[in-house]
């Protein structure tokens, strides 16, 4: 009985372990994620005036659509 | 990402006079579209005499009434622009039933703005896909809440009977007596006077009235845009740290300060266009960028409001009740859409599916925003007309 409950134990540690582990590489990616949007969002500057690219866009989609519809 | 706009400093950045002139501008702005809501109101009442109803009578069917909200917006491309002048409208007589499905075309209209942006990203497939997903999201949102709220509002008149008793609570509770002299009214008056005298050499009221709505349509469209480009520069700052702060604080936090980043630039067009890019990076992904679009759409709502404080006099509530429609349009749509498990993954999936598509074909993006936003709505227009 008491070896049982010996292996039960070290079963039942190792499973924790490895949910603990699992746990912090879930943590590590939220904060790597969390730590590259900030970055990002260091940078707003550069994307507050995306609404004035609408002409641009519309030019370079235009470009892409007729290549696409040429090499068809 | 570096192909957009150049940086603009943020606001601790900049000197404090440039500061200083930047909110003498900002207030002169808000005053011009107060001046010019009012002028349309003014000039509406003009022109139509007691019979607006009569001369809006081809929108009286509801679906015609929002492909013109929807149509008007994708062309002008805001829709503070759009709902600023129906307010004014409201104010001249036009009745609240046919504002209604206006405003909600309005809504779905403005939508097509960063979707135009996420276009700029074609070049690179997988960065299009989410770009082209974050922007269509919004999309989605405002066409599947139309499909909801507007059968509702036939049936049951929810946002009109809402926003009524709220327009009539803010008239009283906070003291403006909107039927007569009020300190909007003083402030506004010169401009009011001013703008009826460039108009008084016309023949009759009709021209007169005619005159002031165009000229209250001119400024709008110049205030809208003006004020856009200087409140981008005053405020990333403060969006800067608006948008740090939100960072995993769940979609609450994300629609808060989608809210709050739309009223400090007063147009949903900046915020919706400024984190397609954010998305197409692939650093926000669209279950974060949902939230915050939503968000966008109560922070507009700020505009409409802001251009009924310009209306005195007896229909002053009747703007103030338009307005506050717009607000709980999209409030409800998004307790019954987001809050409600079952109808929240719609717009996601929508956009999803669309992106895939637009991403294996360019002509699936034309189809969508050609058929959605133009031919559709004026194919529906001229069916009811027949």
């Amino acid at each position: 009985m008491p070896v049982n409950k010996h292996r039960e134990t070290e079963n039942r540690i190792q499973e924790l372990r490895q949910s603990i582990d699992e746990l912090e590489q879930q943590l590590r990616e939220i904060k790597s994620t969390e730590s590259a949007q900030h970055e990002t969002l260091d940078h707003l500057d550069e994307y507050i005036n995306a609404v004035d690219t609408k002409v641009s866009s519309l030019k370079l989609f235009w470009g892409e659509l007729k290549r696409e519809w040429a090499s068809l | 990402m570096s192909s957009h706009a150049p940086s603009i400093p943020a606001d601790d950045e900049k000197p404090t006079t440039s500061q200083w002139l930047s909110w003498v501008l900002v207030v002169t702005l808000i005053y011009l579209l107060l001046a010019a809501v009012g002028a349309i109101g003014d000039g509406f009442k003009m022109a139509t005499g007691n019979n607006a109803k009569e001369l809006f009578a081809f929108a009286t069917n509801p679906f015609v009434g929002l492909m013109i909200g929807l149509v008007a917006t994708a062309l002008i491309q805001s829709s503070s622009t759009v709902t600023s002048i129906i307010v004014g409208m409201v104010a001249g007589g036009l009745p609240i039933t046919i504002a209604i499905p206006l405003i909600m075309g309005a809504n779905i209209g403005t939508s097509l703005t960063s979707t135009i942006v996420s276009l700029g990203h074609v070049r690179n497939g997988e960065e299009f896909r989410r770009a082209f997903s974050a922007a269509t999201v919004h999309d989605a949102f405002n066409i599947v809440a139309v499909m909801i709220l507007l059968p509702l509002e036939l049936a049951f008149s929810p946002l009109q009977h809402t926003a009524e008793a709220l327009a009539g609570f803010i008239a009283s509770d906070t003291g403006v007596d909107m039927k007569s002299m009020n300190v909007m009214k003083m402030l506004l008056s010169p401009a009011s006077d001013l703008l009826k005298g460039v108009v008084s050499w016309m023949p009759n009221k009709i021209w007169m009235g005619a005159a002031l709505i165009v000229i209250g349509i001119a400024m709008i469209l110049f205030v809208v845009s003006a004020i856009g480009k200087v409140l981008r520069t005053v405020m990333v700052g403060k969006a800067k740290d608006i948008m740090h702060r939100s960072i995993g604080r769940g979609p609450i936090s994300g629609m808060a300060s989608g809210a709050a980043i739309t009223v400090l630039v007063q147009s949903s067009s900046t915020t919706t266009s400024l984190i397609v890019p954010l998305a197409g990076t692939g650093v926000f992904n669209l279950k974060q960028v949902y939230p915050f679009t939503l968000g966008t759409n109560i922070g507009t709502c700020i505009t409409a409001l802001l251009a009924a404080t310009a209306i005195s006099g007896p229909t002053a509530i009747l703007a103030m009740q338009i307005a506050l429609v717009h607000l709980f349009f999209n409030i409800f749509g998004i307790v019954i859409i987001y809050m409600l498990p079952f109808l929240r993954g719609i717009p996601p999936a929508i956009a999803t599916k669309l992106a895939e598509l637009a991403q294996r074909n360019k002509l699936y993006v034309v189809a969508y925003m050609g058929g959605v936003f133009f031919v559709l709505p004026l194919l529906m227009i001229g069916i009811t007309q027949l």
